[in-house]
């Protein structure tokens, strides 16, 4: 169990990234937190992976205050943030370095059969594709198998078939072992498509604004009533967190946007 | 020199110890900068040689061009230069050489 116990941040500046962050995620679970740019989604990620330490609060996984980077936290960025001068294997085998070779070996080789890059492994990161190298970022941080994955917006810096596709691979290699994931992003559907609990947050300071459970079966039909259903609900509490709700005609609190990307 | 945070973090991340942050991460990535200083301070190094060798030396390049210029021999003037370009490109050589197993993973349009 993962708990963030009334965690804040304040920067140097005086300015309040985060404040009174409050929130438990199940081991297992998968919570998706959304939010206007500035609400401290960046802040609570790096929070949790010990990079950055809190001003306030604590984070506490399974009774161990984390202030340090830790063995079960794994994280993924925005950039894929490869070594250039590893091979492709020796970038998912990095964490590994305390097993015996032949176990890296195997446990590389299978990871990256699973992202399915296994004649990628003797090439340099600069020879692949933006959604392949975020692939092999993926395998470096699953390859130790940590209890929780943090994951800061790492598709948005591909097209939108790449990210489709890296969205549905996610959650196939998420049910490999369950790892609890946290992960931050601007889009709604990705969102969506994840997410067991969406948590919406709220800028200046960054605090939580309001959590959607979000229990459709999968696989999840991007196209479907129920999902187009949850989508708005979910619209209609990042507006109203940037107090830009819409009032209609008839009284009732409307989205103002209905875009499928949130920035 | 400095080394890109984000690369850094990757290290933070995997928890690594502060020689194996320097050994996996910090050199590696200082690695394409100090060979390319390595080479600029060669060249400056022989300059220097030479000049130094103008200056009351009885052996050595720098001699011979004095040498050659006080007593009328240009032959040997040229001669001079013409070593002192081949060993300042064979020592050059020798740096790219040992270097390159190193700095193979560049992106870099000179590629053989």
């Amino acid at each position: 169990m993962l708990v963030l116990d009334r965690v804040g941040k304040t920067y140097p500046n005086g300015v309040r990234a985060l404040e009174g962050l409050s929130l438990a995620v199940a081991p297992g679970e998968i919570l998706v937190t959304i939010g206007g740019s500035g609400c401290g989604k960046s802040t609570m990620l790096r929070a949790i992976s010990g990079l950055d330490t809190p001003t306030q609060g604590k984070v506490v996984l399974d009774g161990t205050v984390i202030t340090a980077p830790h063995e079960k936290i794994g994280i993924v960025f925005q950039e894929p943030r490869l070594l250039p001068w590893l091979r492709v294997a020796d970038n998912v085998g990095f964490g590994l370095e305390q097993y015996p070779k032949a176990e890296r070996r195997t446990r590389v080789a299978g990871a990256l059969d699973r992202v399915g890059l296994t004649e990628k492994a003797r090439v340099w990161p600069r020879e692949l594709s933006g959604g392949q190298a975020q692939r092999v970022a993926i395998a470096r941080a699953l390859v130790p198998r940590p209890q929780v994955l943090l994951l800061d917006e790492p598709f948005s810096a591909l097209d939108a078939f790449t990210r489709a596709d890296l969205q549905d691979h996610l959650l196939d290699l998420w049910a490999d072992f369950k790892p609890t994931l946290v992960m931050v992003t601007h889009d709604v559907d990705e969102a969506i498509v994840l997410a067991d609990r969406v948590m919406v947050m709220r800028p200046r300071p960054g605090r939580v604004y309001e959590e959607i459970a979000c229990d459709l079966p999968r696989p999840r039909d991007r196209q479907s009533a129920a999902f187009d259903f949850v989508k708005r609900r979910v619209l209609a509490a990042l507006d109203r967190s940037l107090d830009r709700a819409v009032v209609t005609d008839d009284g009732e609190t409307r989205a103002a946007a209905g875009g499928g990307l949130w920035w | 020199m400095s080394v890109d945070r984000k690369i850094v973090e990757v290290g933070r991340v995997f928890r690594l110890s502060g020689p194996a942050m320097v050994r996996r991460i910090l050199l590696p990535a200082v690695m394409p900068t100090y060979v390319i200083s390595l080479r600029a301070g060669l060249g400056l190094g022989w300059m220097f040689v030479v000049a130094a060798e103008f200056l009351g030396a009885s052996t050595g390049l720098g001699f011979l061009l004095i040498d050659g210029q006080q007593l009328g021999k240009p032959a040997q003037i040229v001669a001079a230069i013409v070593a002192f370009a081949i060993l300042g490109k064979a020592t050059d050589w020798l740096i790219v050489l040992v270097s390159s197993p190193f700095l193979r993973w560049e992106d870099r349009f000179a590629r053989t």
